[in-house]
């Protein structure tokens, strides 16, 4: 099995179009510093619970002009809270750091990481029959489950490894561009508005992460059995972006009829993304927790699979 | 001592109700290339592809070496080498790569030495470290050879070897497999081109409509009492046909002329006409000996099947 996958490994890399993913990642990461830090403004040199202070008292000011509704007093009123519980708590809410980068906008980079994953896993089965090859290589000594597997380890470690290269690349870019910070600073999550929620920057990160890693591992997996079954890259890279980016349009559909329907729950959709899961804030439907959630990605994953490995194994090669 | 390599018995692929291949045996012993003949879509390529294990059987049994596609795949692959069709690799790596791919996957340790000795038998030492997308079909075929043979298989297939090569590569290939052949390696080859064929093989099958019509130990058997077309370039050919007309009553005289007389005799019986004609005062200035090609017979054959048929 072991020198199976270094096959597929030295296929991957043999191609120019892997390297270009890995430098595009790099680019990603350094493109969105640039625009983090445009974004933000200068805070160097100013001393942020002063500006809080300050800002309290502005807000305190504002509460006593005299034409002045009930509802604008009462924001007033939230934000002063909010400030003062900060001032408390030492959080800095304007703080930029290397981790509060990676917690802002390396989470949303891990779309490209699906996309290329997607692509590559895809062409290693495709790619096989549309260049010919899937003759020369099945009538080696190993069963073809034993190769299919392989191509799928081989994806599995891609995915591992771009998405290293893309912690590695946002965590150095992130000292360069806003210094060294630490991974137990505090942050108000930013799934939560106006509420005050902190969270540990680091935590947050990683949880963002290994939330996000099990609808990934299904898309990805839709990928490799659409190619294996149509034999065909284009359709199948197609259909799994498609689902990574409609889902949440189809999922705002679901949860309007899931009242009416029960069986929606068991769709796919609501469940790809697990994230909403992490501040509790967000209720997908009636019930809907992150074990059950879990199970029906897990449920799905295992039908994808079995049918991969069996259309596979009994398959005719004719072309 | 000659083994056999490949043992094919019963093999039958339906689709549908269509019999694509019915009931296909033959056997192929070490030291033999074997070829499958036939016209296009007689079945060739199905039970190529069924032998490879590419695609499944209705029924039937293959044999490799000894050990049973289903009982022991990963057995018999090994002692498998072969192209199938177009010799198809990865052309975005080097050739060397590509060898790197197939002897990764062989069961027994293919050894440095051994890619090396296998690049320099095939003449790619040159080109071996470019990408396959620079090779033309006669290099991408001594590749695809080279990858047939690493693992030193017992039995090779090739499936329409010299599709689209040019004269000098068909030469080359068919060398290639004199030698591998005289290596004790059993070789299975198919193909609808009749006159390379013929150079190529030592014995035959002919497919038409899925079925094996016929099968042949040897084209071309020197000692069996194959019935040739013999020309004498005689001084009299009035006398010869005399002495033929008087001496042999059951040899059929085809035509002749002033100089020349052409029969249809066996081997034996030629010999036999040279000594009369020669005890009877008459010069032979030359014997020809026109064969059947396999061509003739390929016809002949499937000629006869289809008045049998019809």
């Amino acid at each position: 099995m072991m020198s199976l996958v270094k096959n597929e490994w030295m296929k991957i890399f043999s191609k120019v179009s892997t390297y270009i993913f890995i430098a595009f990642l790099l680019l990603a990461a350094l493109g969105t510093a640039v625009i983090d830090l445009k974004l933000s403004p200068d805070e160097s040199g100013k001393d942020w619970k002063q500006e809080l202070k300050a800002d309290i008292q502005e807000q305190k000011k504002a509460l006593e002009a005299k034409d002045i509704s009930d509802e604008e007093k009462a924001m007033i009123m939230e934000e002063i809270d909010l400030n003062k519980q900060l001032l408390a708590d030492d959080i800095n809410p304007d703080l930029n750091t290397n981790w509060t980068y990676m917690a802002e906008w390396t989470t949303s980079l891990t779309s490209f990481v699906t996309l290329f994953v997607v692509i590559v896993c895809s062409s290693l089965v495709s790619s096989e029959f549309s260049d010919g090859t899937i003759k020369q290589l099945l009538i080696r000594p190993y069963k073809r489950w034993k190769i299919l597997l392989s191509k799928y380890i081989t994806s599995l470690l891609f995915a591992a490894l771009l998405l290293a290269s893309l912690f590695i690349f946002s965590y150095l870019i992130g000292i360069i561009f806003f210094g060294n910070g630490s991974y137990s600073d505090k942050i108000m999550d930013p799934a939560s508005f106006g509420e005050f929620s902190p969270v540990v920057v680091g935590e947050y990160f990683v949880d963002m992460i290994v939330y996000w890693i099990p609808g990934f591992l299904v898309i990805t997996t839709i990928a490799f059995m659409l190619s294996t079954l149509f034999k065909n890259q284009a359709l199948a890279v197609g259909i799994s972006i498609f689902i990574l980016f409609a889902s949440s349009t189809l999922n705002m559909v679901i949860q309007s009829f899931i009242g009416k329907y029960e069986w929606l729950k068991f769709v796919l959709f609501p469940h790809l993304d697990l994230r909403g899961y992490i501040s509790g804030t967000i209720e997908m439907f009636d019930g809907a927790t992150l074990g059950f959630s879990m199970g029906v990605l897990g449920i799905y994953y295992l039908i994808f699979l079995a049918l991969t490995f069996f259309f596979f194994q009994k398959k005719d090669i004719t072309n | 001592m000659s083994e056999t390599v490949l043992k094919v018995q019963s093999l039958t692929k339906k689709i549908g109700k269509a019999t694509i291949v019915d009931n296909v045996s033959f056997e192929i012993k070490s030291n033999e290339i074997f070829g499958l003949l036939g016209p296009n879509g007689a079945g060739k390529t199905t039970i190529i592809r069924m032998i490879t294990g590419l695609i499944n059987r209705t029924g039937g049994s293959v044999m490799i070496n000894g050990s049973d596609l289903d009982k022991d795949f990963e057995g018999a692959m090994n002692q498998l080498g072969a192209i199938v069709e177009n010799p198809e690799f990865y052309k975005y790596m080097t050739g060397r790569k590509n060898i790197l791919h197939y002897a990764r996957m062989s069961s027994n340790e293919i050894t440095n030495e051994r890619i090396e000795e296998v690049i320099k038998l095939v003449k790619l030492d040159h080109a071996i470290d470019k990408k396959v997308r620079t090779y033309s079909l006669g290099m991408r075929q001594r590749l695809g050879v080279a990858q047939a043979i690493l693992h030193k298989p017992s039995l090779l297939i090739f499936d329409e070897p010299t599709n689209g090569l040019d004269p000098q590569g068909i030469r080359e290939f068919r060398d290639y497999l004199k030698v591998l052949a005289s290596e004790g390696v059993g070789i299975l080859i198919s193909s609808h081109l009749l006159s390379e064929m013929q150079l190529m093989c030592d014995s035959f099958a002919v497919i038409e409509k899925g079925k094996l019509i016929h099968t042949k130990e040897h084209i071309v058997d020197e000692k069996t009492e194959t019935i040739n077309e013999v020309s004498f370039t005689v001084s009299d050919g009035e006398l010869a046909k005399k002495i033929l007309q008087e001496q042999f009553k059951d040899i059929s005289i085809l035509k002749f002329d002033s100089k020349t007389i052409s029969v249809s005799a066996t081997r034996e019986q030629t010999a036999h006409i040279n000594r009369i004609f020669n005890g009877n005062q008459l010069d032979v200035y030359e014997i020809g000996i026109t064969r059947k090609s396999l061509e003739d017979k390929f016809f002949e054959i499937t000629e006869q099947e289809m008045r049998e048929s019809v």
